[in-house]
């Protein structure tokens, strides 16, 4: 019954163990799964046509332009202001540059709605300033990685409101309500796991800045905090879209780099766009095949052994759902998190409201468990672009993000056994 | 060989590059057109989705030529030196079967098919913007040729992924 | 033989109607063509279905109107604003063979033709902050529309800035403040809920885009004579169905917007909407084959 997932996976694992790069795998054994249910040339046409959809979208415009911007404030010299203001505000507690990480995934991954963004940009300087600071490069894309998909649970997020819609007219505010308690216990859930593991790492700041060089610093870093400002207020300001706030970001850090703190001459911008090209290469191949697997595994009829299986299985409602669980959590892995919702939201929440399962309890649940998706191996989008931005092989970051994926999942289990853990601050509100 | 490569790898790079920064213009411009003029927005956006498709697609050929795109090599680092040159010239003919396949072939029946379709802003026929796909299959499999053969030759390492790209400056 | 059917996101009307097609062709075929059901864009979204209908892997889909207009210019006329007088006298143009036949049939070098139309309802005004009552309240208002020439330029004339993005981000970006408002169907403010973020509803009906059927020519071919004429009369008795289903569901969800979302429902008067949009009927005139389907449309109105 399952043979598609099967060639897939085993196609998959082959030549990824044999070396080849990530994304001609993911394309091939793509390919041959839909072999499977469509003729060669028009199964050729398919894979090259879902490269092509997922490409052409405005969201990952934000991939190439915060690269770009990431880049020239690396360069510049604005992370590191950045940073040391970082530091001045969090101290000496253990690992602190792991929790601005953290903490900026989540206020930016909140206003852009997109993990990717987030991860590009907050770790994008981040990691690099952390390892700088003498913390563990795997770690600290770890912290990025797994602290990135808080954006796409934290409101607004386009997320939910795919599901308001495949679910046909959740209340939306509800969702975002519920959002918002679910991100926030998956952040601080990897800012405990950060905190023990610093600690035990001695991952503090070397030296206390004095009290005499704090306002230097606070000086120094004014013109790169303004950047925070005039992104963030811009976005919430509704002066723009988090999207073409990174295209602001860009003019911005340029601005300030070339004009102002004359750090970037002519000579460096060679530099510059030639990492901004091959990282942004690197990452829109992994997400352009990742979408050729979504159309491979609906094709070969998926979606529908998936309701046949589960409805054979419980009628046990704890039951059902840690199974719908484990399948999304499967899903996840081959699935991009938009199509998944539009697929499988129609199918499994007829199955859960049936049960009784509220369906605000359900899309977080649902939404959530996509998250994870996301930042899991083989394939993951923003374990992809976590690993790339830092500039280390992905099977690098997997031991170290090993603790996390734990929190993450401990979380998991008490939004989907204590439904109150998410249902609360929605029923306060009144919203349902 | 690498009077072959490096032209082609400068025209690229700076096309790619100089595309980008029009891309960062174009984007600050339709936040600016919208406060000021009354101007179609829609044209803006339709350029950035298209451009970040060409982009995408000729920079994921020109990382190829790099040879940086991200593997799992754990199993294959230990094997001789020997061995792995030959190992990544089967590696780089994937390359080059899935810029001939899927690029090229399915790239080109996409252009075909689509030339009569137009796209809702630009009014532009939609086969121009698929052809970045046998576009990018044609460089793609340039680039895996010709890796296969300075492989062969011995002119360059094959062992790519060792060594981390440094991010700091 | 099995054909291949497959479809976007949908409200619940349209859902039930296609699956009553596809049933329908079974049940008239006694089996001989079965339909295989392909549903909630699980292999793509309207576009991508489209191209997977030209290169064969899908035999019937359904798109809106606005999106042939990308294949075939001619749909862009069911796209122009305050063309159709009312439900009715759109029903009398749709059902017209001698209207709609050229148009359905002008895909055929492509690959594709049209067999039938669903009803889409009618599109109007819904805002953040102050109905829409006279042209003057869409003054400098950002308004979304969908990613067409003729919807920008009639936001244009109607004195609003048109903003184009995509349906997803319209939630946010009404309750962010980039959008003062945008327009849609009654579906919109329930379904996805922008109820929630828009409370005034403006019945000024600037356009009804149909939803067009489509199959693939080399499908039509595969088919017999009788198979033939069975997917017809299959096709005509789910749009009938579709009418009914669409204006039941359409008067649930004006029910549902006021009691549960507490949005209020305006009637405005047309005439100054029509007046000010007329450069586009004018312009209409150097493209004949357009001009000649909009005086075909309004010859049937009974104003
Ligand atoms: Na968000
Ligand atoms: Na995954």
């Amino acid at each position: 019954m399952f043979d598609a997932p099967i060639i897939l996976m085993t196609t998959f694992a082959v030549l990824l163990l044999l070396g080849v790069p990530i994304g001609i795998c993911i394309a091939i054994s793509s390919l041959l799964t839909i072999f499977l249910a469509l003729p060669p040339d028009i199964a050729m046409f398919t894979v090259a046509q879902r490269m092509f959809s997922s490409l052409d979208s405005f969201t990952l415009l934000a991939v190439p332009f915060f690269i770009l911007s990431g880049v020239i404030m690396n360069m510049g010299g604005i992370a590191m202001r950045l940073v040391n203001f970082a530091k001045l505000i969090t101290g000496r507690i253990p690992g602190s540059l792991s929790h601005t990480n953290i903490g900026g995934n989540m206020l930016f991954g909140a206003i852009s709605g997109s993990a990717i963004a987030a991860s590009t940009s907050i770790g994008g300087v981040m990691v690099p300033m952390s390892v700088r600071d003498g913390y563990d490069r795997a770690f600290a894309a770890a912290v990025n990685i797994a602290s990135a998909p808080t954006g796409m649970l934290i409101p607004p997020t386009t997320a939910f409101i795919l599901y308001a819609l495949a679910s046909g007219g959740t209340s939306v505010a509800a969702l975002f309500a519920g959002g918002l308690v679910s991100g926030v216990l998956w952040g601080l859930g990897c800012m405990a796991v950060t905190f023990v593991i610093a600690r035990r790492r001695g991952y503090r700041s070397k030296q206390q800045i004095e009290k005499g060089t704090a306002l230097r610093v606070i000086w120094q870093a004014l013109p790169s905090l303004c950047l925070i400002v005039v992104v963030v207020g811009g976005i919430v300001g509704g002066v723009f879209t988090a999207i073409e706030g990174s295209a602001v970001a860009v003019v911005y850090t340029a601005f300030l780099t070339i004009v102002v703190y004359r750090t970037v001459k002519f000579a460096h911008m060679q530099a510059i766009l030639k990492q901004t090209l091959i990282l942004t290469g690197i990452i829109m191949f992994l997400l352009a095949t990742s979408s050729a697997m979504s159309f491979a595994m609906s094709i070969t009829g998926l979606p529908a052994m998936i309701r046949d299986f589960i409805l054979g299985v419980s009628e046990n409602p704890l039951i059902v759902l840690l199974i719908i669980t484990a399948l999304l959590l499967v899903i996840g892995t081959f699935m991009d998190i938009g199509p998944a919702i539009l697929i499988f939201t129609p199918i499994l929440l007829p199955i859960a409201t049936n049960l009784g399962v509220h369906p605000v309890h359900f899309g977080i649940f649902m939404v959530y468990n996509l998250c994870i998706g996301t930042i899991t191996p083989p394939v993951g989008s923003g374990l992809f672009v976590g690993a790339s931005v830092a500039g280390i092989r992905v099977e690098k970051a997997l031991l170290p993000l090993l603790p996390y994926y734990l929190v993450i999942i401990a979380v998991l289990l008490l939004i989907t056994l204590v439904p109150n853990t998410t249902l609360f601050l929605p029923r306060a509100m009144g919203l349902i | 060989m690498n009077l072959v490569r490096k032209p082609i790898d400068l025209l690229i790079f700076w096309v790619c590059s100089l595309w980008l920064l029009v891309m960062v213009g174009a984007a600050c411009w339709q936040i600016i057109s919208r406060f000021y003029f009354s101007s179609p927005a829609g044209v803006t956006e339709e350029f950035l989705r298209f451009s970040l498709v060409w982009l995408s697609m000729i920079g994921l050929a020109y990382v190829a030529g790099q040879r940086k795109h991200v593997a799992f090599t754990l199993l294959v680092d230990g094997t001789p030196k020997h061995w792995r040159r030959y190992w990544e010239i089967m590696i780089e003919l994937t390359f080059l079967a899935f810029a001939v396949y899927v690029l090229i072939i399915g790239g080109l029946k996409a252009v075909n098919m689509t030339m009569m379709q137009l796209s809702p802003a630009l009014r532009l026929p939609m086969g121009y913007v698929y052809l970045a796909m046998p576009i990018s299959g044609g460089l793609l499999a340039f680039y895996s040729l010709l890796n296969c053969i300075q492989l062969f030759l011995k002119h360059i390492s094959p062992a790519p992924h060792m060594e981390e790209p440094s991010q700091d400056v | 033989n099995t054909l291949t059917m497959a479809y976007a996101q949908n409200s619940q009307p349209v859902i039930d109607a296609l699956h009553l097609l596809a049933d329908l062709i079974e049940e008239k075929t006694d089996g001989e063509v079965t339909v295989n059901i392909y549903p909630d864009s699980q292999l793509g979204g309207e576009r991508e279905l489209v191209e997977l209908m030209q290169a064969g892997a899908v035999d019937i889909t359904k798109v809106s109107a606005g999106l042939m207009d990308s294949f075939s210019s001619i749909y862009g006329v069911f796209s122009m604003p305050y063309l159709f007088d009312d439900t009715e006298h759109f029903y009398r143009v749709m059902d017209d063979p001698e209207i709609v036949g050229p148009v359905f049939e002008s895909t055929a070098d492509q690959g594709f033709v049209a067999m039938g139309y669903y009803d889409s309802g009618s599109r109007n005004f819904y805002m953040r902050n102050q109905p829409v009552q006279t042209v003057e309240d869409l003054e400098g208002k950002r308004i979304r529309v969908m990613q067409s020439e003729t919807a920008i330029e009639m936001m244009q004339l109607l004195g609003a800035i048109p903003v184009a993005m995509g349906q997803s981000e319209v939630y946010t970006s009404i309750q962010q403040g980039i959008l003062d408002g945008a327009e849609n169907n009654e579906f919109a403010i329930t379904v996805a809920r922008h109820g929630e973020v828009a409370k005034h509803y403006s019945y000024d009906m600037h356009t009804r885009i149909p939803d067009i059927v489509l199959i693939g020519t080399s499908t039509l071919e595969s088919l017999t004579e009788e198979q033939r004429v069975a997917v017809e009369e299959a096709m005509a008795e789910s749009i009938e169905f579709q009418k009914e289903a669409w204006s039941e569901a359409v008067a649930e969800a004006r029910q549902q917007s006021e009691e549960e979302f507490g949005v209020t429902f305006y009637d405005v008067d047309l005439e100054p909407f029509q007046e000010a949009v007329q450069p586009m009927y004018e312009d209409l005139r150097s493209r004949p084959a357009h001009f000649e389907l909009y005086e075909q449309i309004i010859s049937v109105s009974e104003q």
